[in-house]
C-alpha cells in the first residue's frame, strides 16, 4: 500500500456543518448603544441571568435498540446516550435509547435510528425495516455484512478484514525483537489511554460499575456519539442524514484520526494491536493512512 | 460588550490600577510536564537560569495583572503553585477542583477560569481569597480557555463535544454553544474582541468566529496530517495568526482575514504552547518533543534562538 497517491479520505469534501447547531443561540448583546444605557448598568445587573441564552423545548429524539440488551453492545450505547444529552442540553437535543422486541417494531416505534448487535442474518430484514432510517451494526465483524451494500446501513467495528490487515501492517512494521505471538487487532482496549481514551475509559467504568470497555461496548459508544453530534448538525431527517453520514462525517471517536464510513458502510478506523490484554501497537502505522486497512467499497448506485 | 458588563469592568479596572505593579523581571517561565518543574529563563541571555520544583505535570501557566504571581496547574496534584517571579519560590498552592489542566488568568479581577477537564466544568478561583467564584457546566473534556482583553468573554473548548462555549463575564452566564470540528483545543481573541480564532487538534483545523453573532466565518485546514494545532495567538499588531502546529514541528503563520497560510516556521518537535513579548517582537514556542523553547523574531518569523529546557515543555509565560 505504500506509495498510494492519495487516499480516498484526503479527496473527501472537509465540508463540516458547523455553527451553533440545530437551535442556534443568538447573541442577547447588541452593540453598546448609549450612555444612558451605560449610565443605567447597575440597575441591570440582576438581568444578567435572564440574558443567557436558554435553548427552547428539546428536541427528542429517540434512537432503537435491536437484539440482546444484555450485553456490552448495549452498555456501550448506554455511555454514549449520557455524553450524547451532555452535547444536546447546549444545542437543544434529548436522546433515549429504546429496547425493540423485534426488528419489524422498528417502524412503528417513533425512532429516529437503531442499533443492533443481531446476527448477520438479521441485518438484511432489520435495514429493510428501517427504511431510510440509519441502522447501525455494533455487534458482526463478518465481511460479508460489508458486503450487504445497502445504504442505510453502517458498521462500527472493523470487518475480520481489516482486522486481518491491521495486524500484517503491525507485524511488518514491527522490529525482529517484538514478540508478536498472541498479538490481536481490536477496535479498543480498556487499558488504552492516548488521544482522551483514559477519560473514556474511565467515564465507561465510572457509570458501568467498573466495567472494561470492549469492541462491543465501544462501537455501541461510538455509533450513538457519532449520530447524535450529526443530529445537532443537520437534524433526524432520514435522507439529509444519510447524506451527512456517508459524505461529511469527520468522527474523532477517541482514537486520534477523524474517522467516516467507506462505501461499504463500514467505519474506517484506527485499530489497536493488543498482546496479553495490553496495547502493544496503533494502526495505521506511521507513515500509512486508514485507507491502507480496507474495509470494502460497494459499487456505485 | 454589554453595558452592565462594562460598567462592572470599569469598576474593578479602576481598583486593580490603583495598586502598583511589580517591576518586570523579563523572565520566561517554562512548565516541564515530565520533570515537575519549571524552568527560568533570563530574557534577556535567553538561557536557563534556574530550574523550579513545582509539583506533578505542571501544563497551565499564566501570570497576574500586577505581574506579582506565576500560576502553575498540577494536574496530577489538582492544584494550582503559586510562584514569585522575584524570589522563585513556591509562595502558595490554590484547590482549583479536578485535574486542572488549561486555565487564562482574567485581566482585570485576576480571577483564574480553569477547565477540568474530568468534570466538564469549569471553575473560577479568586487566587486571592482562594475561595472558588463560580462553576460552569460545560461540554466533555474542557481543555482551551481564552478571555476577551476586554474581560467581558471567556471562551471554553470541550473537546470530547466539540464545541466552543461563549461565557458571559462576570454573570458567568453560557451565552453560547457553537459546534465546532473534531477536538477543539485552544481559542485566542482578537485585540477588539471582535473575533475569536479556535483551533481542532484532530480535525487539524483553524476557525475564525465572530464574537457578536457566535457564527464560525472561516475554516481552515493546515493540509499536513501531522499538523496537530495546539495554541494560537495573533500578533500585537493583529496582522498574522500563530498556530503551534504540534507534530509538524512548526509555527504556521496565517492571515487572520483570510486564514491563508502566510509561512510556515520550523521548530522543535510537538510544538504546544506559545507566548508573545509585551512588544511583540519575540514569539516563544515550547517543543514538547525536543525538549526545548524556539524563540522566533517576529519581524523576520524566523527563529534566532534555540533554549534546552526541561522534560516535555507544555506551557510558556513571560513576565515582562
Amino acid at each position: 500500500m505504500a506509495g498510494k497517491p492519495q487516499s480516498l479520505h484526503s479527496q473527501r469534501r472537509r465540508r463540516h456543518q458547523e455553527g451553533s447547531g440545530m437551535q442556534p443561540e443568538k447573541s442577547h448583546h447588541g452593540p453598546r448603544q448609549s450612555a444612558l444605557r451605560q449610565a443605567l448598568a447597575l440597575l441591570c445587573l440582576g438581568l444578567g441571568a435572564s440574558a443567557a441564552a436558554h435553548a427552547a423545548e428539546p428536541m427528542e429524539v429517540a434512537i432503537g435498540w435491536v437484539g440482546d440488551a444484555g450485553g456490552a453492545g448495549f452498555r456501550g450505547a448506554e455511555q454514549g446516550i449520557e455524553e450524547a444529552n451532555r452535547q444536546g442540553r447546549f444545542l437543544g437535543q434529548r436522546y433515549r435509547l429504546v429496547p425493540l422486541a423485534e426488528p419489524a417494531a422498528v417502524a412503528s416505534a417513533g425512532v429516529a435510528a437503531v442499533l443492533t448487535n443481531s446476527d448477520s442474518q438479521g441485518l438484511p430484514g432489520l435495514a429493510a425495516a428501517a427504511g431510510a432510517r440509519p441502522v447501525f451494526n455494533v455487534g458482526t465483524t463478518a465481511d460479508a455484512d460489508r458486503a450487504l451494500c445497502l445504504p442505510n446501513l453502517f458498521h462500527l467495528q472493523p470487518s475480520d478484514a481489516m482486522r486481518a490487515a491491521a495486524l500484517a501492517q503491525w507485524q511488518a512494521a514491527s522490529t525482529p525483537d517484538t514478540p508478536t505471538d498472541g498479538a490481536r487487532a481490536v477496535a479498543w482496549n480498556a487499558g488504552f489511554e492516548r488521544y482522551a481514551a483514559l477519560q473514556l475509559n474511565k467515564r465507561f467504568a465510572e457509570t458501568h460499575g467498573g466495567a472494561r470497555m470492549d469492541d462491543a461496548a465501544w462501537a455501541g459508544w461510538a455509533a450513538v456519539r457519532l449520530y447524535a453530534d450529526a443530529v445537532a448538525r443537520v437534524g433526524t431527517e432520514p435522507a439529509r442524514m444519510q447524506s451527512f453520514l456517508r459524505e461529511d462525517l469527520a468522527f474523532d471517536g477517541q482514537k486520534g484520526i477523524e474517522m467516516d464510513f467507506r462505501s461499504s458502510g463500514q467505519l474506517r478506523q484506527v485499530i489497536l494491536i493488543e498482546r496479553a490484554g495490553v496495547v502493544v501497537g496503533e494502526t495505521p502505522v506511521r507513515g500509512q493512512d486508514l485507507e491502507s486497512l480496507g474495509g470494502g467499497d460497494c459499487p456505485a448506485p | 460588550m454589554n453595558p452592565c458588563t462594562r460598567a462592572l469592568l470599569l469598576g474593578l479596572g479602576l481598583a486593580v490600577s490603583g495598586l502598583a505593579e511589580a517591576t518586570a523581571t523579563g523572565r520566561l517561565f517554562v512548565t516541564n510536564e515530565k520533570d515537575g518543574t519549571v524552568s527560568v529563563i533570563d530574557g534577556t541571555t535567553l538561557t536557563v537560569e534556574a530550574t523550579v520544583k513545582v509539583g506533578n505535570m505542571p501544563r497551565g501557566i499564566g501570570i497576574s495583572p500586577d505581574g506579582k504571581q506565576v500560576y502553575v496547574a498540577l494536574g496530577q496534584d489538582n492544584a494550582i503553585a503559586v510562584l514569585d517571579p522575584q524570589t522563585l519560590t513556591i509562595i502558595g498552592r490554590l484547590s482549583p477542583g479536578d485535574d486542572p489542566e488549561a486555565f487564562a488568568v482574567h485581566p482585570v479581577s485576576g480571577h483564574l477560569y480553569i477547565s477540568n477537564e474530568e468534570d466538564a466544568k469549569a471553575t473560577v478561583l479568586d487566587p486571592v481569597s482562594g475561595k472558588v467564584v463560580a462553576e460552569i457546566e460545560v461540554g466533555l473534556e474542557p481543555e482551551g480557555v481564552a478571555i476577551s482583553p476586554d474581560g467581558s468573554r471567556a471562551i471554553v473548548t470541550s473537546e470530547s463535544t466539540n464545541m466552543l462555549h461563549v461565557i458571559s463575564i462576570p454573570e458567568h452566564e453560557l451565552v453560547a454553544n457553537i459546534l465546532v470540528g473534531s477536538r477543539p483545543r485552544a481559542a485566542t481573541f482578537s485585540a477588539d474582541g471582535r473575533f475569536a480564532f479556535a483551533t481542532a487538534e484532530i480535525g487539524g483545523e483553524v476557525k475564525k468566529v465572530d464574537m457578536s453573532t457566535h457564527e464560525i466565518l472561516k475554516v481552515t485546514a493546515l493540509g499536513d496530517d501531522e499538523a496537530k494545532p495546539k495554541d494560537v495567538l495573533l500578533s500585537r499588531d493583529g496582522s498574522k495568526l500563530y498556530v503551534a502546529a504540534g507534530r509538524a514541528a512548526e509555527v504556521v503563520v496565517l492571515d487572520p482575514t483570510t486564514l491563508g497560510v502566510l509561512h510556515h516556521i520550523p521548530v522543535g518537535k510537538r510544538v504546544w504552547g506559545l507566548a508573545l513579548s509585551r512588544d511583540g517582537s519575540r514569539l516563544f514556542t515550547t517543543d514538547g518533543g525536543s525538549d526545548t523553547v524556539s524563540v522566533i523574531d517576529t519581524a523576520k518569523d524566523v527563529v534566532v534562538a534555540t533554549i534546552p529546557v526541561g522534560k516535555a515543555p507544555w506551557g510558556v509565560v513571560i513576565d515582562d
